[in-house]
């Protein structure tokens, strides 16, 4: 790797700091080695397995995964506690059975006030870039810091969390060996929590075993994948258009990741001052009715879709694209709204929905390592 | 800055790295008798209807159709010196994003060099058939750093992405997708600089790459027409990705102040 910001006068000063730089950098390259010195004392590095074409796993190096860490935010992911009324967990709204979201369009919190937008599932958050489906939390530590006192969801301030849990022997002991000493704080929890989410790790669909040579698509399935991966719409009226449904564009398989993690307008809706999305975060109008792509991994498992929750069935997803959506002035430029939608004739539909059950794990929505451990 | 549990090919390029930094700041200095490392500097500036390129901004182009640009990327792949021996890389690939600086340094040895080249795009020995999970996560051809460039493992990255929306009566009423993007080994093009150069020690030496966006849709009398001509992913339509990669080249210059 040879690109070096690097000026000949300045090279002098700046190799000492860089050298120091790169010894830092090569030393928490394999934060889970045992002997780490990213390691808290006392705790047990942890290496998260990373399975066949996923990309590597960025660790931040102030948070690196250790045994007592992961097991910490297991506990406090479904503790009642941390809601102001001792009734709601993590886990309240992101339910095993549905890849850790919620089945209900948005969630109610512990007051009955409800949500605005749907839970997302929790399904290899340890790849996920920005998050809420306005990218307004950059980390999965900051991530994992609204949720607790938000007076819409569980409602409990910090202090009174932190006050809860220090009052506990248990969580103390826990904390002290996680975080060798440092105090119980939202960032530690929020730590704890990140670290247990990172574990949660889906790679065994039918469509991974069959990416590792280990089972057949049925013709069906295939035909979808195809299906999945062409360019929409009728050559006809759209140039280029292969009678695709145009997934890929935003749900690539790249890294098995299924979404690019970038921002688009769906043609949900003409006008956005019901939920303005990423345009809420950054005050662009060019930003309006852009969300998050969420990742499409055990999509099966997790209505119903759309930010709002809006679609029931995958059945209604689909529909939706083949309709095109609705024009806006910063729709997608892949949706086409122009010409006639997807076109997708129902055994094209068929297909197409096949292949999305391909990509449900049911083994990650059962997993014992990740229930309720209380 | 974050660390990998899994990074194959970083940590053993950072040894060579730190290594040769060590070799070369003692030479630093402008001393015959040690001789020290040059700089290469690239520059990358695209303009839109004559402004820097913005999400957002709009101009006209030359069918009188106003396009309001949403996204301009491009690989700025196998960045290489030429000498008598061949090719010193730089770079496998830097991607250029509107709102990013794009501008990249490099070390370089002193010496004469018979040129320096670019291409658009990325290179064939890591585009098709590559996973781009090798890479390091924020890599320009990782999987994050690619967010947006990549179709898929066999089919490899998008090279230029160039899309938005038009008003083809020339309003304000951007609702006419048009989307240009294009890949595949085939339209890997080449930008050269052919003037023999010297590299003295310390010395810096800059490159400017740049084009009129505008200028990517006109070649001679050959005018693509967004009313029309509006949608390419290259495979689907590869007539019009060639058209477009046509106009592209001969509207890069590659240039050393």
């Amino acid at each position: 790797m040879t690109r070096l910001a690097l000026l000949c006068p300045s090279v002098r000063l700046l190799v000492p700091g860089a050298l120091v730089l790169a010894v830092v950098w090569m030393a928490g390259c394999r934060p889970d080695d045992p002997g780490d010195d990213t390691t808290p004392p006392g705790a047990t590095a942890l290496e998260i397995d990373i399975p066949p074409f996923f990309p590597p796993m960025d660790i931040p190096p102030d948070n690196p995964t250790t045994v007592e860490g992961v097991e910490l935010g297991r506990l406090l992911f479904w503790e009642t506690g941390l809601s102001a009324d001792s009734t709601q967990s993590c886990g309240s709204c992101h339910l095993p059975a549905f890849s850790f979201a919620d089945p209900n369009p948005v969630s109610t919190g512990i007051t009955g006030a409800q949500g605005t937008r749907n839970a997302m599932a929790l399904v290899n958050m340890g790849w996920a870039q920005r998050f809420f489906w306005d990218g307004r939390a950059a980390t999965l530590e900051e991530q994992v810091l609204e949720p607790i006192p938000h007076p819409d969801e569980m409602n409990l301030p910090w202090p009174e969390a932190v006050a809860r849990l220090a009052a506990d022997p248990d969580y103390a002991d826990r904390f002290q060996v996680a975080f060798a000493g440092e105090a119980i704080s939202p960032e530690t929890v929020s730590k704890a929590i990140a670290q247990f989410l990172r574990t949660m790790v889906s790679a065994d669909s039918k469509f991974d075993r069959w990416r590792k040579g280990q089972t057949q698509l049925s013709d069906l399935e295939f035909q979808g994948y195809e299906i999945f991966n062409r360019e929409g719409g009728d050559p006809e009226v759209v140039q280029g258009g292969q009678f695709g449904a145009d997934c890929f564009h935003c749900h690539g398989e790249a890294g098995l990741q299924f979404t690019d993690y970038l921002f688009h307008n769906n043609g949900l809706d003409s006008t956005f001052g019901a939920d303005p999305g990423l345009a809420g975060m950054t005050g662009v109008a060019l930003d309006s009715g852009r969300f998050r792509t969420p990742t499409l991994r055990n999509v099966a498992l997790s209505p119903p879709y759309m930010h709002a929750g809006r679609f029931n069935t995958l059945e209604e997803v689909i529909d939706h694209y083949n309709s095109g959506g609705h024009p806006s002035a910063t729709i997608d430029p892949f949706m086409k709204y122009s010409s006639g939608g997807l076109m997708l004739q129902p055994q094209q539909k068929e297909a197409l929905l096949a292949f999305l059950h391909t990509l449900t794990d049911t083994a990650f929505a059962s997993n014992p390592a990740f229930s309720d451990p209380h | 800055m974050r660390f990998s549990s899994r990074r194959p090919l970083l940590l053993p390029a950072l040894v060579p790295v730190a290594l040769m930094m060590l070799v070369l700041a003692p030479g630093c200095k402008p001393d015959p008798l040690h001789g020290g490392p040059g700089t290469l500097t690239l520059t990358a500036d695209f303009t839109f209807g004559g402004d820097s390129v913005l999400v957002g901004r709009t101009a006209t182009d030359a069918k009188g159709n106003a396009l309001r640009l949403e996204t301009f990327s491009l690989y700025l792949g196998g960045i290489e010196l030429l000498n008598g021996t061949g090719a010193i890389r730089l770079s496998e690939a830097e991607r250029w994003n509107a709102g990013d600086d794009n501008v990249w340094s490099y070390i370089i040895e002193p010496g004469t060099y018979d040129g320096f080249r670019l291409h658009l795009g990325v290179p064939a020995e890591f585009n098709t058939d590559t996973d781009p999970t090798i890479w390091p996560n924020d890599h320009p051809l990782g999987v994050n750093g690619s967010a947006g460039m990549f179709w898929s493992w066999n089919t490899g990255y998008i090279f230029s992405k160039f899309d938005g929306k038009a008003d083809t009566t020339g309003g304000t009423e951007f609702l006419h997708p048009f989307a240009y993007h294009v890949g595949g080994d085939e339209r890997l093009i080449e930008v050269r600089y052919d003037t023999p150069w010297e590299v003295n020690e310390c010395s810096n030496h800059a490159f400017s790459l740049g084009g009129e966006l505008l200028d990517f849709l006109v070649l001679g009398s050959d005018t693509i027409d967004v009313a029309q001509d509006n949608i390419t992913h290259s495979a689907d339509n590869p007539a019009l990705a060639d058209r477009y990669v046509a106009a592209q080249t001969a509207a890069v210059t590659l240039t050393k102040p």
